[in-house]
């Protein structure tokens, strides 16, 4: 159970862009420490929740390079896109402002009590609408979509199918007049269709938090950081390559991701050295796995 | 009269001494019953044998006639006491002499021939066991039991022939009776031609089988439809190196007794592979019964039991495999007897990483939520994926990729060599060749050193088997931490890690070979 407050239109706390829109919510009920600053420099990224390896990448790399700069990631709470960009924001050791489809005691959020919870920790906020036991309803989800897209300077959607929710947010986006980001993925992939549609209709593409940062005209970070073990590292200093045949695999994973059996096909190496290769650079940090798959 | 012939009674998958005792009396009103814990078919039987009997051309004494079967405290099942109580009933009719070491074995037909019976070739080993220099048999069953040269089978098609070997007084050269087995077929060969070659690609699984089947390890396949999963499970009991003749006798023992034995299976010494559909029983699986037969674990017993769609199998059945795979037998209790049935089998999972199959794929979107994904996979629980030392993901291969090297290599061998995913390094180490013969001396190098396989190691045999470098403890540690491993991972790591270095030939275990060792594992 989380200590739930209650937030008052009329509060001097009460965040500026929300009150902007037409349809502001009266009160608001949130969970961790609101200060003047909780609402600065916020962006929203959201996107399906059937999402594709692409997608989640794309979510990880944006965040992280936006919470380098120093922005507050603003997300729905839903798993898919929503979900990585709250994790890969917590993992970061940045703020993330989760808005929620339910009360904020609901049982969506008790089943994923763990993530809430680091949310806070880091500084973070869960915001409801919704009374606390509200449940979840169908039309909550579109209401909330509203708040994202009030609260973000933009929105950035990263993946999405043409029937995807984020597509309404970015909607309300368009509505109250913030800019709407797109992130460009394969013509092939149906859930690049959305991000594709948003496009031609004039919103902006971007491919990492530079762009973003441009576009919304805040200043970004100089250094890249990237965390291992909650140990903030220069993004340069953790690339260890010790030979040449860590170097071609470093080289084949810039590529593109890769499986062990992949790589042991691409360099004609046996899988037993590839896998022991692998594993020194996994352990050292220089490239990471998941679902069988290496990433930089 | 009393006739009294030697006989077996099949407990499970073992036998015991049983006497069937015909006595055919002069006194009292006619009458046929068989005493002595007969099943159904045993009670059914006396119709059968007096009708065979009579169509034989013989005069069904119409005496009081009792038979036991002995010992009488224990149950007895199948068809093959109509051969005996037939012959003990035709030995007072025709007045002949049985001479004591000869057993009678199989179903009576109604016009007096004689039909395939299971368990004949336990009921061989029996014979062969007790020192029994005859059986005479079905023709359909002679192979089974010539199994043992030192008995001698006399295959019979009717009752009337083996009357007819007693009346003629051929006992004595019955000995040159024993049906031949066809030599022996180069079978090398064939193996060659079912090697890797239709399973492109997907070089970590192909090693993980590898290791599995040197160190006898369980492991579990994970990858989207498609991806060859199953096809690389059955090529696996050609890693195995062939069965050594106790282990090949134990394996024909358990079969015979739950189904007919195949001439391949008595010829070739090839470790059994069962592959069970996932809607099998319980029963199905661990055996049972009313009269406890041996499920697919015992079945695969020495061999390998493929579970294709390991999460679709019934909860209650998967469990039930916790305590086979950690003991390698079965005790079944049921109310009459217990039963132990030997089941020491590699399990070879595969799974599909979620419902839809697409979790994690890079071509196809995953369509499921992730209530649904866990309860996918609460159906494995932790216990079960605990005992499965190897596990493995496979990626789809790209179509374009196969099209490609096909095009680009247009000699048929090439393109062999290249549907095989082996070039160059690869080529050498992937022949199923060489990696048959290093499983055979990394198998040896487990037996003569350990006495048993690297997998059923135990943590303080681990520790004495396993142990590490400096540097190698050092990488171990380090994995231990930031890959979150659980201490029981710890030990399958080493396990694993001992496999590897046995393959390689190697005494000590080398950083290298930990550090490949913590490529095989998921984490879930």
């Amino acid at each position: 159970m989380f200590d739930v407050n209650r937030l008052e239109v009329s509060d001097i706390l009460f965040p500026q862009s929300l009150k902007a829109i037409s349809d502001c919510p009266q009160f608001l009920y949130y969970c961790g420490d609101i200060t003047e600053e909780s609402f600065e420099k916020c962006v929203a990224v959201v996107g399906t929740r059937r999402m594709t390896m692409y997608g989640r990448r794309v979510t990880q790399k944006i965040v992280q390079e936006l919470v380098c700069s120093g922005i507050t990631v603003v997300s729905g709470f839903m798993y898919g896109i929503d979900m990585t960009a709250h994790e890969t924001a917590v993992n970061c050791e940045g703020k993330t402002i989760a808005i929620l489809p339910c009360g904020i005691n609901d049982s969506l959020v008790e089943n994923n009590a763990d993530l809430a919870e680091r949310i806070l920790r880091k500084g973070g906020l869960l915001i409801s609408e919704f009374e606390p036991d509200f449940p979840a309803k169908i039309w909550t989800f579109h209401k909330r979509n509203r708040i994202i897209a009030a609260l973000g300077s933009g929105v950035v959607i990263t993946e999405a199918t043409l029937d995807s929710g984020s597509l309404i947010t970015a909607n309300f986006a368009k509505k109250y007049n913030k800019c709407i980001l797109s992130v460009p993925g394969s013509v092939f992939s149906e859930c690049s269709m959305g991000c594709l549609q948003l496009l031609r209709d004039g919103a902006r593409a971007v491919g990492s938090g530079y762009d973003i940062c441009k576009e919304l005209g805040f200043e970004t970070a100089k250094d890249m950081y990237v965390f291992k073990d909650s140990v903030r590292l220069k993004a340069e200093d953790h690339l260890w390559i010790k030979d040449s045949i860590e170097y071609r695999i470093y080289q084949l994973i810039n590529d593109s991701d890769k499986s062990i059996s992949e790589l042991s096909e691409d360099l004609d190496l046996s899988v037993e050295v590839v896998s022991s290769k692998v594993t020194l650079m996994l352990l050292a940090g220089t490239i990471c796995e998941e679902n069988g798959k290496f990433y930089v | 009269m009393l006739y009294i012939l030697k006989s077996a009674a099949i407990n499970g998958v073992s036998t015991i001494n049983a006497f069937v005792e015909v006595d055919i009396s002069e006194r009292g009103m006619p009458y046929f019953d068989i005493i002595g814990l007969g099943n159904k078919s045993i009670e059914e039987s006396k119709l059968r044998i007096k009708t065979a009997v009579q169509n034989s051309g013989f005069v069904f004494p119409n005496k009081k006639i009792t038979v036991n079967l002995a010992p009488a405290d224990i149950p007895k099942q199948g068809s093959f006491y109509d051969f005996p109580i037939a012959m003990g009933i035709l030995t007072y009719i025709n007045n002949l002499k049985i001479p004591d070491s000869v057993y009678f074995f199989g179903e009576l037909s109604l016009n007096g021939d004689l039909k395939y019976t299971k368990s004949a070739f336990i009921f061989a080993l029996h014979a062969h066991a007790s020192g029994n220099k005859f059986i005479f048999l079905p023709e359909s069953c002679a192979r089974e039991a010539a199994f043992f040269p030192d008995i001698s089978v006399v295959p019979v098609k009717n009752l009337v022939q083996a009357v007819d070997y007693f009346k003629s007084g051929l006992s004595m050269e019955l000995k040159n009776a024993n049906p031949k087995l066809d030599p022996e077929p180069d079978f090398d060969l064939e193996f060659t031609e079912s090697s890797f070659i239709d399973v492109y690609g997907q070089v970590q699984a192909k090693r993980a089988l590898e290791i599995s089947a040197a160190g006898g390890h369980n492991l579990i396949l994970l990858g989207a439809p498609g991806v060859g999963k199953t096809m690389l499970a059955n090529k696996y009991k050609y890693l195995l190196p062939f069965l050594n003749r106790e282990d090949h006798i134990e394996v024909l023992k358990i079969h015979s007794v739950s189904n007919m034995v195949s001439d391949e299976q008595l010829i070739y010494k090839i470790p059994p592979f069962r592959s069970p559909h996932h809607s099998i029983s319980y029963a199905g699986m661990i055996g049972g019964g009313a009269n406890p037969a041996p499920g697919e674990i015992s079945l695969a017993h020495n061999g390998v039991l493929f579970l294709d769609e390991f999460p679709e199998f019934s909860r209650v059945v998967v469990e039930m495999l916790r305590e086979p795979l950690e003991s390698g037998y079965i005790r079944i209790i049921r109310n009459r007897n217990s039963y132990t049935f030997p089941a020491r089998f590699t399990l070879i999972a595969s799974c599909n990483p979620c419902p839809c199959g697409y979790y994690g794929s890079r071509n196809k979107k995953c369509t499921c939520t992730p209530r649904q994904i866990m309860n996918y996979w609460k159906k494995i629980s932790g216990p079960i994926l605990d005992r499965i030392d190897l596990q493995v993901r496979m990626e789809a291969v790209n179509p374009e990729d196969i099209k490609n090297s096909c095009i680009n290599n247009l000699s048929a061998n090439c393109t062999a060599d290249v549907l095989a995913g082996a070039t160059g390094e690869n080529r050498r180490s992937a022949s199923l060749e060489s990696i048959k013969l290093r499983v055979k001396n990394a198998r040896g190098i487990q037996q003569s050193g350990r006495g048993k396989l690297n997998c059923f190691l135990d943590n303080t045999l681990v520790e004495k088997y396993c142990k590490t470098g400096v540097e190698g403890r050092r990488v171990l540690d380090e994995a231990f931490i930031k890959l979150g491993m659980s201490v029981r991972s710890y030990f399958k790591i080493l396990k694993i890690s001992r496999t590897i270095a046995d393959l390689d030939n190697s005494s000590d275990i080398k950083t290298d070979h930990i550090l490949e060792a913590l490529q095989y594992r998921i984490n879930a």
